[in-house]
């Protein structure tokens, strides 16, 4: 085999064998949109959260649902809805459903994201 | 008219006066032209007692192949560049653990589909341009002389030069800072497989344009 084939062979080969191994790891059009979704969520779960957290706890405790913009005007709705709880006097916890939460973890630089649990926490502003 | 033009053609005609090449190179020498530059003005003119004398093919410049080998150039950059970003990231996947942040975020994988997508485009690209050009200059050795042929080779010897310098220098700075882990050494291995396969093709590449 002449040199120049050895070194187009090889350009070849190695593109393959990454490419490969790249889509083990990113997966098919099916994980890219199971991805989207999560990201909807995520932005959902963030605007929500900062809705949340400009309202007095007492008055969320009392009507947690009418002082946010409705849920379903996030994006996300039915089984995919945002829950939240209060926690304690002075945090609040928005949770989500999705599909990969390990990878969320850096997405929007959320320190405060759990993906073991896909919750966010946030303290309540005064 | 370029100086080495203008030098071929002095010597052109000097040897169709009937001057020999020792005589014309040592009056040129005297001249203050470089052995170097006599060297390929004579060149350029084919030995043998043939009058007047005959030139040697010259290189040659077409549209056609500008853009053949810009499209080859640009297909290979491509290829390279994203080798090592979807290398260096696959790297990364194998070395994550519970103690470092997550690397595969949201961004990393969308950087890794932009890298499998070009790849998908690039190489092959690349590996049926280079299959369709070396059929050509098979069938018409002429176009082995294309002056476009030997600047993209060279430039591309010259970005691969740069590319080692640079994996050399990344390492020893790496070892002298105590960085030398396994994932920076398999890093430094891929850049250097891949500037040497380019360094490969494209040294066999630019001899084949300077043999005569």
């Amino acid at each position: 085999m002449r040199r120049e084939q050895i070194a187009t062979a090889g350009i070849g080969l190695l593109a393959a064998f990454l490419v490969v191994a790249g889509l083990m790891v990113v997966g098919g059009p099916e994980q890219g949109r199971a991805e989207r979704r999560d990201s909807k969520r995520m932005v959902a779960m963030r605007d929500y959260s900062q809705c949340l957290a400009e309202i007095p706890v007492a008055k969320l405790a009392a009507s947690p649902n009418v002082h946010c913009k409705d849920r379903s005007s996030t994006g996300v709705d039915g089984d995919d809805a945002l829950q939240f709880e209060l926690v304690g006097d002075t945090e609040i916890r928005v949770c989500a459903r999705f599909e990969y939460p390990d990878r969320q973890k850096t997405h929007l630089m959320r320190a405060d994201f759990d993906p073991a649990t896909g919750c966010l926490t946030r303290k309540q502003q005064d | 008219m370029k100086p080495a033009d203008q030098l071929a053609e002095f010597v052109g005609k000097a040897l169709a006066e009937g001057r020999s090449r020792a005589d014309t190179a040592a009056a040129l020498q005297q001249a203050g032209w470089s052995i170097g530059e006599i060297a390929r003005a004579m060149a350029a003119w084919a030995e043998g007692s043939f009058t007047p004398p005959v030139p040697r093919p010259r290189d040659t410049v077409s549209a056609r192949d500008a853009f053949g080998y810009l499209v080859l150039f640009t297909a290979l950059a491509f290829s390279i560049w994203h080798i090592n970003s979807l290398g260096f990231a696959l790297i990364d996947r194998l070395y994550e653990n519970a103690s470092t942040e997550p690397y595969l975020s949201v961004y990393s994988l969308q950087s890794l589909r932009w890298s499998i997508a070009t790849l998908v485009v690039s190489v092959p690209l690349f590996l049926w341009l280079n299959r369709r050009l070396a059929l050509a200059m098979q069938a018409d050795p002429a176009r082995r002389r294309s002056a476009l042929r030997k600047w993209f080779g060279y430039t591309t010897l010259f970005l691969a030069a740069l590319g080692l310098a640079g994996d050399a220098v990344a390492t020893i700075y790496a070892l002298l800072s105590g960085d030398m882990t396994l994932q920076f050494i398999l890093k430094a291995g891929l850049v250097l497989l891949t500037v040497g396969l380019v360094f490969l093709y494209y040294r066999m590449e630019t001899e084949a344009a300077d043999a005569p």
